[in-house]
């Protein structure tokens, strides 16, 4: 087993595809420190603001990393694209095996359930790194940037409000709380690429299997717009600056079933896979 | 051979990794430091609080009563119907109205004014300021400014809304009573502010606001 | 013998009609799922208007109930308002106006994709042209367009007509408080030349997408074509052509809007250069 999720993980690793999303995400990470925390930290129009002056409150690291500025453009096309950037690097492989009959080689050498396990295993944590590596990143560099002040409720410029799930942790706890929501992403991340994998025993175009989970949150986020539940469409829940209410432990149990029902469904499907 | 070729290789990209986290902790240790410290100063109820840790020229110092939290029906029996106007905005959702009766002493040799609405309410992750359009009536007041004359001491009452709506899913709005409030006076580069604890029940809130001429 | 006025010298003009006819054809029975998604997205934009003015906050607004046809014209292409970051305040994007685009962008670049792999190699060997089997995607792409926004106005109008009870094409105080657009100044004209601007301007992101398909790729195209999306609506300028697709940033409604006439005309000209662009990239490509 281990040898066949090292070889689907170096499949899912050493290829271009993956390279071009964390591209695409590192661009729109460091563009943000460059475009948001330096100019906080660094120009002279934002000076009288860094010295607190006039009671206001300096820009803190909670208040200015990525997740958090939903003011900025390059924040919301991250969250935006999120489901599609986590299944670009391999979620579309199996759609890609089936459709080459590659996979009828490697089943003949590895046996079904491991090969099937192994393709989930290794988009799972591709998926996870196109989305986890940027956010980390981001975080660090703009912590090299702005102080880590503490936030408080009375300044008004910290995203949390008394309705967002998880308000009071971040403002005791501001770095769990980051924690929480970068676990929250590459939770939702393996979901969308589990989904991708289980959707390519029926669909046999690779683009479309790419974009289903983009497709369905879209719609999610259609159909919820407006409603008092616009916070649980997944583009709406996995940011940290919660534009709509929800609740914490649904969120999470959407996550675990999106992530579990196409794991399931995979292994089932492979468990009697036959190309003949 | 290949293995010490491939072992250098390690060797070396392990020592520019730990090279490169040092220089970011460095960096990252060099921009908090670079900040002023950050100091939590907190009062308790009734400790008189010298407005000078907000303002430097200021001789006046403030002191929180008591506080309780009423509904709309409470409140317009105990401080009188509120204006339509504003009763329409607090009518469409679940309101509760926390009253603080806080006093302001003139400690000062000349006349002095001070504006006690500048302060905000706090709550875990709620916060709120002064609702004028309930201050004015409920004081008598035509703005928030009030003056005093050495050694003078004037209580206010200082109404601040609470909308379940604020807290979204959350269960706060139901323990909103189980919970300590705070009034926070300054939040950089220090936090001052006065621990309020729990409120007390609205038939033990004095609702009479003294004051106490200059001698 | 009469000189052939084909795209191409070697092929006959009979070949080239029967090419791009079977070439909709083919891209409308392909395209099924979403083409019905898109009548579905009408229907249920037109069933929220509905809902709307019955239960919401914009019946207590006006004491007329009667609503036109461009009244939910107007819902539906309503887009936003134009965002400013300096009062930080959460940019959200509308997904009425963002869905139809991203299904045109969808099928702009699958249909691309999938020919490539298969019948592009067929049809050019027989129409001896790979210009030819580029235009019918373009000439595809057009119709579907036009067909959707004709699909909005004709819909609408049957709703108005039905249960609207006023002029079909006259603002209503119903419209005005749902959509907070003062659109009752729009004339028969300003609402051609404005439906002209939104057909033309969604052509030109289709376009782009096309072209960009071929040159990196559905996934790539589809990528700059989401990103694209989301700076028109975050920023208002000229060079971001899909803001023009917005009601609420036309100059009809505010002050420091687009107008449809230099809007048709830009999008004209980008769209030229993207077919271009396209036609050149597929001159030089072998599909064999």
């Amino acid at each position: 087993m281990k040898r066949s999720i090292a070889f689907e993980i170096k499949r899912a690793f050493l290829n271009w595809t993956f390279c071009a999303a964390l591209n695409v995400g590192l661009l729109l990470a460091i563009g943000h420190v460059v475009m948001v925390a330096a100019p906080y930290a660094l120009s002279e129009s934002w000076n009288l603001w860094r010295s607190g002056a006039g009671g206001t409150y300096p820009p803190s690291l909670y208040s200015a990393w990525m997740g958090v500025t939903s003011y900025s453009f390059l924040t919301i096309t991250f969250y935006f694209l999120l489901p599609l950037l986590a299944c670009i690097p391999y979620a579309d492989s199996l759609c890609t095996d089936l459709s080459t009959h590659y996979s009828n080689q490697l089943i003949c050498r590895m046996g079904r359930i491991r090969y099937f396990a192994s393709k989930l295993i290794a988009t799972s944590i591709s998926s996870i790194s196109v989305i986890v590596i940027p956010l980390i990143v981001n975080y660090i560099a703009t912590a090299c940037f702005i102080p880590a002040l503490w936030p408080e409720p009375a300044a008004q410029i910290f995203p949390a409000s008394p309705s967002n799930m998880l308000a009071s942790l971040f403002y005791h706890a501001p770095q769990t709380y980051t924690i929480v929501f970068i676990m929250l992403a590459a939770l939702y991340s393996a979901a969308f690429g589990a989904l991708s994998i289980a959707s390519s025993f029926s669909i046999h175009n690779r683009f479309i299997v790419m974009l289903t989970p983009f497709a369905l949150c879209i719609t999610a986020q259609f159909v919820l717009q407006g409603s008092a539940f616009e916070g649980f469409s997944p583009i709406n829940a996995l940011s940290p600056y919660q534009p709509y209410p929800s609740i914490y432990s649904v969120v999470v149990a959407i996550g675990i079933l999106l992530l579990l029902i196409p794991n399931f469904i995979t292994l089932i499907k492979g468990r009697y896979f036959e190309d003949v | 051979m290949k293995t010490p070729a491939r072992n250098s290789i390690i060797i070396s990209l392990t020592m520019l990794a730990i090279l490169f986290a040092s220089a970011i902790a460095a960096r990252m240790y060099y921009v908090n430091n670079a900040a002023p410290p950050h100091q939590i100063i907190s009062y308790k109820l009734n400790d008189y609080v010298s407005l000078r840790e907000i303002d430097e020229t200021s001789d006046i110092q403030i002191a929180s009563k008591e506080y309780a939290l009423f509904t709309i029906d409470e409140y317009q029996h105990r401080f009188g119907k509120i204006d339509e106007s504003v009763l329409s905005q607090n009518q469409t959702c679940d309101t509760k109205i926390l009253v603080l009766k806080m006093s302001a002493l003139n400690k000062g040799p000349q006349e002095n004014q001070t504006n006690l609405c500048l302060y905000s309410m706090q709550q875990d992750a709620w916060v709120n300021g002064v609702d004028l359009l309930l201050y004015m009536p409920l004081n008598k007041a035509k703005n928030a400014n009030i003056t005093l004359q050495p050694n003078e001491e004037r209580t206010v009452l200082l109404p601040y809304n609470m909308y379940d709506f604020q807290f979204g899913f959350n269960d706060n709005w139901i323990h909103i009573n189980e919970n300590p409030f705070e009034l926070v006076l300054k939040t950089y580069p220090n936090k001052v502010f006065i621990a309020l604890g729990l409120p007390e029940p609205t038939s033990s809130f004095s609702s009479e606001t003294i004051s106490v001429e200059a001698l | 013998m009469k000189k052939s006025t084909a795209i191409s010298q070697n092929v006959p003009p009979p070949i080239i009609w029967r090419s791009i006819y079977w070439d909709i054809q083919r891209g409308f029975s392909d395209n099924i799922p979403l083409g019905l998604l898109l009548i579905i997205f009408i229907a249920a934009s037109c069933g929220s208007f509905l809902i709307t003015i019955a239960t919401g906050d914009a019946a207590s607004l006006s004491d007329e109930h009667a609503f036109s046809a461009l009244d939910i014209m107007a819902y539906i292409n309503r887009g936003m308002d134009e965002y400013s970051p300096i009062y930080k305040q959460i940019f959200m994007i509308d997904m009425t106006w963002t869905i139809p685009l991203l299904c045109i962008a969808f099928m702009a670049c699958t249909y691309i994709s999938k020919d490539r792999k298969g019948y592009s190699a067929q049809i050019v060997s027989r129409t001896k042209s790979r210009v030819l089997w580029l235009t019918a995607k373009y000439l595809w792409l057009t119709v579907i367009v036009v067909l959707f926004y004709g699909s909005i106005i004709l819909v609408s109008s049957l709703i108005a007509r039905t249960i609207g009870g006023t002029e079909l094409f006259t603002a209503t105080q119903q419209g005005i408080a749902l959509t907070s657009l003062d659109y009752s100044n729009m004339q028969l004209n300003d609402i051609a030349l404005l439906y002209i601007l939104f057909i033309v301007a969604a052509l030109t992101g289709g376009c782009m997408a096309m072209t960009l398909s071929l040159i990196i790729g559905p996934v790539g195209s589809y990528l700059a074509f989401i990103v694209l999306m989301i700076a028109s609506s975050y920023f208002k300028t000229n060079y971001l052509f899909l803001d023009f697709t917005m009601l609420a940033r036309n100059s009809l409604v505010t002050d420091e809007g687009f107008t449809s006439a230099f809007g048709i005309a830009e999008c004209l000209l980008l769209a030229g250069i993207f077919i271009f662009a396209g036609l050149l990239f597929v001159k030089r490509t072998d599909y064999l």
